[in-house]
């Protein structure tokens, strides 16, 4: 009975597909909704979003709560595939994924790549040094010569930095927690980072310090990042993001993680 | 200040300075010892960060150390450079502590690096220490460098040193021996790391944290303005890293430095030591707080507690007067309870009593261990109910006080009343302790309230005017009866002078002499005419009495009158009715009477004459029958007018009664004056009168005395004046005859009587016979008894009453009185000389008696004869004499008898006052009268009385006399009827002074007492046997006159009819219930009737036919006597 339905259901699913357009291939939304899993990649080390915790590997954060919520609506089982901002336009146009739920912030590049949803997100680049650092007391310290910044490879802040550095060398690292390591030897003078990783870093970190930029010094807006094309999956992704910011799902979790004040309307 | 209080404030100072001194010592070795301690923890800690920071540098070294082995290692194996670079990338991944690590040749040349731009570069390990030798595995720490890395950084030298906060490294190499080969790696550690993590547990600005090297380098250090790559020349030397791995740094050698807690600690491998100093001053900010902290809690608790101590110390000062206060004052309720007048009870919770003041004994009675423990219904009265009780205590409980007043009872059962305050005693807690009862005797205050109440109510209701007046005599008060009186309101009057009132009838005199009165009496009584407030005359009886204050001055006059004008018209009428002929209204005999006294009384003061002339009218008679009593009655009215007109002020005119009328001329200077009046009254009436239309023609005949030619009293002027008139009547009428006394016998013979028994007196006239008395069965003669006799010129020897009437009242009664009683004390002398001592009595008159100084005189005349026993003398009082004034009597005789004088009762029985005289004059001895002893052998009413008597006598045991024992026969009767003492014929007469010697001497030879026969035993009938012997007597003389009737009649004979007074009286009071006495009568009345029939035979001359029944006479007798004796016998036996 339930294999009838199950038939069935794929059976009425696909003419709709079909109906809806004839010409284009079967929506990724259909596939999902009958094979029940959906694939969403992740940054198992992006703090307060998508972050798997290396003692437990249990992941936390605002989009692995609203990956679970999307599995729910959709109903279906949420499958989590690590990536990186480095990696994340080769998984989605690699199909290693249906959707790329990480905050990844909106940048020219990655739009050409990517479809992103309508952004839930917002943030300015942070700075993170050493408290022992005496060298490096604001932002503009960070640009000088002999300073090092240390950024990570395919984030927004590696493609912002390239071009707002002056003086000061860059240092792009794909090591995971190279960053840190860099800073922290005094290879590195700083590191950049948005809102969300710094939040979290500094609260575990008790050797580092946080440089705030000026007021709105490169704010970029977050959202998710699918496939180009497959309207019926973005429509529906779109969808989603309305819900998930009308219900409250998304207010309440982005309290519980303190990223309130990034949430955008 | 006392030196109590002294005391003290000394206590409290030295206590306070004490207290203060320990606060702070104690304070003072507490915050020491916390100095000390938060050191001593301080260099502890700098101990303890010391070793942990060495501990973990040492092993980040030993890390380092590790790391390069295994790179060395692979060195060793010839391995390329490529695998060893990348060996010293993955050898940093991990350890932040390093910034490079790189590869030399021994040429010192980089020839491998984690960081590639290294690659080159030479680097000179000499300065190194301790310097590398290539033979041994050795770790050697060069001089910091400033910069990142090799590449871009140099070497720092102890002259050239960079600031901390400069990016720098300090640069290690590991040499290792492999053989004949040494493979020397260089690393760059990063300072960082381990000031980051210093600063983690230390913080800068607590402290600071150095390393320096061995020699004194300065290769790290947490405070910012460091000079690394410096040398720390001052510590070198002190510092012996070869023999003190660890230890203090004295604070003075680091002078540049802030005082610290330091401490350092040499790495247990590496040349290096490691150097905390803590920095003093912050370290002990704690301390300082925690100071000021406890200082100031110290401060603030000693000024409280100071504080406390001061107030606490007012306190006590304040407690201490207060305590002072409470005592006097407890000294003060102690006198007040000691001193009241009120009684006070302290009782307990229970109401038992614990205490009581003084006055509590005095009004109750108990004294204080009577009444403690008991409760104080002891002193109940029960005259209330419990409910009085009841309420009282439901008040008390409720209120806390009871006020009221009550009866108690003393403990000598009086009652007495109170005003009682029970007040219920609370402790400050408010628990019930005590009750205290205060209580005031009111016992005097409510009798008063009632006297007040029944003074108020006399004052209020009496029908007498009642008006109080002040010292001032200004009206304060009157009461209503004022009001109704004179009609003067009660508003009228207050503060006005009492003389509204005056109705000027009274003279000034006589109110001067009302107050004079007031002034020395107190009091004043007397009637006074006052005046209504409506102008009315009234007499009023008025008492006045003087209220004094207590200094005896005077407060009050209080004015009590009753309105006796109604008694006054009464009295008026009735002394117009009493003294005023209601036809003429002219004084009547009575008030003549008055104003003749009275007239009298003024002639003798003013040495003038005085006329009573008494006048009848002639021919007033046919007057009256031919033209009536109302005709009569009209002339006797003109007559009395035309007297009237004539008459002067001074003169009286007066009606006695019928056509009688008595004429007082007063004040008469000369006797012609007399006749000129008379003839003047002569005169008017004979004038002619109309009497109902007819004229008639009437004389009066005037009898006229003179006073004081005429010495006489009012009656006797009176009845001369009559006796004139009707000499003037007989003279032929229309005429005055004036009285001549010279021709008045009468006055004439008394007045001569009198003469001559003064003269008697004079010449010693009078004489004293004396009577023994005696004792009848002794026959000692017991005294005699004086009388007088008066020795006639001419008609010899006269008994007393030829002259004793005339005296009575009279002067001579007096001289007489005293002559015989002066006679009796110089006769007692004489017979006391003569060797006879016996009482002598003299005669006393009630006169005598009772005249003014009779004691007096009496003890002078005793005193004049100091030899006489005042016992001898005996005064004898007659029973009949009227003693009008007894307790006057009784006084003089208590007098007298206290000088030793004796008295006796003379001629007791025969007056009215018997019994009361014998009561109430203090005689020595009674007389009986000589007239019941001398019948008393035929009477035997009279015999019953002398029996009485000496019953009577015997009671009061009082002595007794018998007078007129005419024979034997009666001595011998007194004897058996008990009275031993006799006077009279039967013993002797009375005889000369001088005869008495020789009649005792004479008595005491013959002893005729012998003769009397002693009583055997007492006989209570005698006068029984009296009675019938006196009726036997009677029948003897009965039967003489039947035989020859010129005997005397029996009827005349004193013992007729004595047996029937007997037998109904005395007898029948005596025997009366006796059937044998009453069986008597019967007989006796027979004997009467047959005596009586024999009596009338005789009388009308048939006395042979009377003796013919004598035989029945004789029968009846007998039968009499036998039942008599029957009696007797029947009385006998009982």
């Amino acid at each position: 009975m339930r294999l009838l339905c199950s038939l069935l259901l794929v059976v009425f699913g696909f003419s709709f597909q079909a109906s809806a357009s004839e010409s284009s291939d079967i929506s990724r939304l259909t596939k999902i909704t009958a094979q029940k899993i959906i694939r969403v990649c992740i940054w198992p080390e992006y703090y307060s979003i998508t972050y798997r915790n290396p003692k437990t590997q249990q992941l936390s954060g605002l989009d692995f709560d609203m990956a679970n919520e999307l599995g729910k609506d959709l109903g279906a089982s949420v499958k989590f595939v690590n990536s990186s901002f480095s990696k994340v336009t080769e998984d989605i146009t690699q199909d290693r994924c249906d959707i790329a739920m990480f905050a990844i912030g909106i940048t020219p590049y990655r739009k050409e790549k990517l479809r992103f949803s309508q952004p839930h997100l917002h943030s300015d680049i942070y700075a993170v040094t050493s408290k022992s650092n005496p060298r490096l007391k604001n932002w503009h310290d960070i640009d000088q010569p002999g300073s090092i910044v240390a950024v990570r490879k395919g984030t927004l802040q590696e493609s912002f930095m390239k071009g707002a550095l002056r003086s000061a060398k860059l240092l792009i690292l794909n090591q995971p927690f190279a960053r840190e390591l860099e800073v922290r030897s005094g290879r590195a003078d700083v590191f950049m980072t948005d809102y969300p990783y710094s939040l979290r870093f500094l609260k575990t970190r008790d050797w580092a310090r946080l440089i705030l930029p000026p007021a709105n010094y490169h704010k970029t807006s977050y959202a998710y990042a699918m496939k180009h094309g497959d309207d019926i999956w973005y429509n529906r992704i779109e969808s989603f993001v309305r819900d998930i910011k009308q219900d409250g799902r998304l207010r309440m979790s982005a309290k519980y993680h303190k990223l309130s004040s990034i949430l955008l309307p | 200040m006392n030196s109590q209080s002294k005391q003290l404030r000394n206590i409290y100072i030295t206590a306070v300075v004490f207290f203060v001194a320990v606060i702070i010592v104690i304070t003072w070795y507490s915050l020491w010892r916390l100095h000390e301690e938060t050191a001593a923890g301080m260099q502890e800690v700098s101990t303890m960060h010391t070793r942990s920071f060495e501990n973990f540098l040492t092993q980040n070294f030993r890390l380092a150390e590790l790391a390069t082995t295994n790179i060395a290692n692979m060195d060793s194996r010839k391995k390329n450079l490529f695998n060893i670079e990348r060996s010293l990338r993955a050898t940093l991944k991990n350890n932040p502590a390093q910034r490079s690590i790189s590869l030399l040749n021994e040429q010192g040349r980089i020839i491998a690096s984690s960081n590639r731009a290294n690659v080159g570069i030479v680097i000179n390990t000499n300065n190194f220490l301790p310097t590398p030798t290539g033979e041994q595995d050795l770790l050697s720490i060069g001089m910091p460098w400033v910069g990142r890395d090799f590449i871009s950084a140099s070497p720092t030298t102890h002259q050239k040193p960079t600031r901390s906060q400069q990016l720098n490294f300090v640069p290690i190499v590991h040499t290792l021996a492999f053989g004949t080969r040494t493979v020397t790696l260089l690393i760059a550690i990063n300072p960082d790391f381990f000031i980051n993590h210093i600063s983690q547990v230390l913080d800068n600005e607590n402290g600071i944290v150095d390393i320096i090297r061995y020699d004194g380098t300065l290769l790290m250090s947490t405070e910012v303005s460091a000079k690394i790559g410096s040398l720390y020349q001052e510590i070198e030397q002190s510092l012996s890293p070869e023999t003190a791995e660890s230890g203090q740094l004295l604070t003075s050698l680091l002078e540049n430095n802030p005082p610290a807690f330091s401490s350092f600690r040499a790495s247990r491998l590496y040349p290096f030591l490691l150097i905390t100093r803590i920095d003093r001053q912050r370290a002990m900010q704690n301390w300082k707080a925690e100071a000021k902290t406890l200082l100031g809690v110290i401060i603030v608790i000693v000024l409280t507690l100071a504080g406390l101590i001061i107030v606490f110390y007012r306190r006590q000062l304040q407690i201490e007067g207060e305590r002072e206060n409470s005592e006097q004052l407890q000294r003060i309720n102690a006198t007040v309870f000691g001193s009241s007048a009120d009684s006070i009870i302290i009782t307990d919770i229970n109401a038992n009593i614990i205490s009581v003041n003084p006055a509590f004994s005095q009004i109750t009675g108990y004294r204080p261990e009577d009444v403690i423990g008991q409760n104080p219904r002891v002193l109940s009265s029960g005259l209330q109910d419990n409910t009085f009780y009841q309420q009282m205590w439901e008040c008390i409980h409720e209120k806390g006080v009871w006020r009221g007043e009550l009866q108690n009872r003393c403990k000598n059962g009086h009652l007495y009343d109170v005003q009682a305050t029970i007040t219920a005693f609370y402790d400050n807690k408010g628990h019930l302790q005590h009750f205290i009862g205060v209580s005031t005797d009111i016992t005097e205050r409510k009798k008063s309230e009632t006297r007040q109440r029944q003074a108020s109510s006399v004052f209020t209701n009496s029908q007498e005017g009642i008006m109080v007046t002040d010292e001032n005599n200004l009206i304060i008060d009157v009461n209503p009866a004022f009001s109704r009186i004179t009609g003067y309101s009660y508003n009228d009057v207050i503060g006005r002078n009492p003389n509204l009132l005056s109705s000027g009838q009274q003279s000034p005199e006589f109110y001067a002499e009302m107050k004079s009165t007031l002034n020395e009496t107190g009091s004043w009584q007397g009637e006074i005419w006052n005046k209504r407030k409506s102008g009315e005359i009234y007499a009023e009886r008025l008492s006045i009495d003087t209220v004094h204050k207590e200094n005896g001055e005077t407060s009050q006059y209080v004015a009590v009158f009753s309105d006796i004008s109604r008694l006054k018209i009464h009295e008026a009428e009735l002394h117009r009715s009493a003294n005023y002929d209601p036809l003429t209204s002219i004084p009547n005999r009575r008030l003549l009477g008055d104003r003749l006294v009275q007239t009298i009384a003024r002639s003798k003061r003013s040495n003038r004459s005085l006329a009573v002339c008494y006048l009848d009218l002639d021919g007033f008679k046919p007057v009256n029958d031919q033209y009536g009593h109302a005709a009569g009655d009209l002339l006797l009215i003109e007559i009395t007018q035309r007297l009237l007109k004539i008459l002067r002020e001074e003169d009286t005119l007066a009606r006695l009664g019928g056509d009688e009328f008595v004429i007082l001329f007063a004040e008469i200077e000369k006797p012609e004056e007399i006749d000129v009046a008379l003839n003047r009254v002569l005169k008017a009436i004979s004038e002619p009168i109309k009497v109902e239309s007819n004229t008639v023609g009437i004389s009066a005949s005037i009898g006229v005395t003179i006073f004081p030619e005429d010495v006489a009293d009012a009656d006797t002027l009176l009845r001369h004046a009559d006796q004139a008139m009707y000499r003037a009547k007989d003279a032929g009428k229309n005429r005055y005859h004036l009285f001549d006394p010279e021709l008045d016998l009468e006055v004439q013979a008394r007045r001569s009587q009198l003469k001559n028994i003064e003269k008697a007196l004079k010449n010693n006239e009078f004489v004293l016979y004396y009577q023994p008395k005696v004792n009848l069965v002794s026959g000692e003669m017991t005294g005699a008894e004086a009388l007088i006799r008066w020795q006639h010129p001419v008609k010899g020897i006269l008994p007393p009453a030829a002259f004793l009437d005339l005296i009575d009242g009279h002067d001579l009664e007096i001289d007489i009185g005293e002559w015989v009683i002066e006679s009796v004390i110089k006769q007692i002398v004489e017979w006391n000389k003569a060797g006879l001592f016996f009482q002598v009595s003299a005669n006393l008159s009630a006169n005598h008696l009772l005249k003014e100084g009779f004691s007096e005189r009496l003890k002078e005349m005793l005193e004049r004869y100091p030899a006489v026993r005042h016992e001898d003398l005996e005064l004898e009082i007659l029973e009949t004499s009227t003693l009008n004034d007894l307790d006057q009597a009784n006084n003089v005789l208590a007098q007298c008898r206290n000088m030793g004088v004796r008295f006796a009762l003379d001629d007791f029985g025969t007056g009215y006052s018997s019994l009361t005289y014998f009561q109430r004059l203090p005689v020595d001895i009674l007389k009986i009268d000589q007239s019941f002893v001398r019948d008393m052998l035929d009477d035997p009413n009279d015999l019953d009385i002398v029996e009485s008597i000496l019953r009577l006598a015997q009671t009061f045991n009082r002595p007794v006399i018998a007078e007129g024992v005419e024979t034997l026969e009666h001595g011998a009767m007194l004897v058996q009827l008990g009275c031993q003492q006799a006077q009279g014929y039967g013993i002797a007469r009375p005889m000369p002074a001088e005869s008495i010697p020789s009649w005792a001497t004479q008595w005491q030879e013959t002893k005729p007492w012998l003769a009397i026969r002693k009583p055997i035993g007492k006989d209570t009938n005698l006068s029984l046997k009296v009675a019938m012997q006196s009726h036997i007597n009677w029948l003897d003389s009965l039967e003489a006159f039947m035989r020859d009737p010129s005997c005397p009649h029996p009827r005349k004979i004193n013992n007729h009819g004595q047996f029937r007074r007997w037998y109904r009286s005395s007898g029948f009071a005596r025997y009366g219930t006796l059937e044998e006495f009453q069986n008597i009568a019967p007989l006796y009345d027979a004997t009467c009737s047959l005596s009586a029939e024999l009596i009338e035979l005789v009388s009308d001359g048939n006395h042979t036919l009377a003796c013919d029944r004598l035989a029945e006479l004789h029968q009846q007798r007998d039968m009499l006597i036998a039942q008599i004796n029957v009696l007797i016998k029947t009385l006998d036996k009982q």
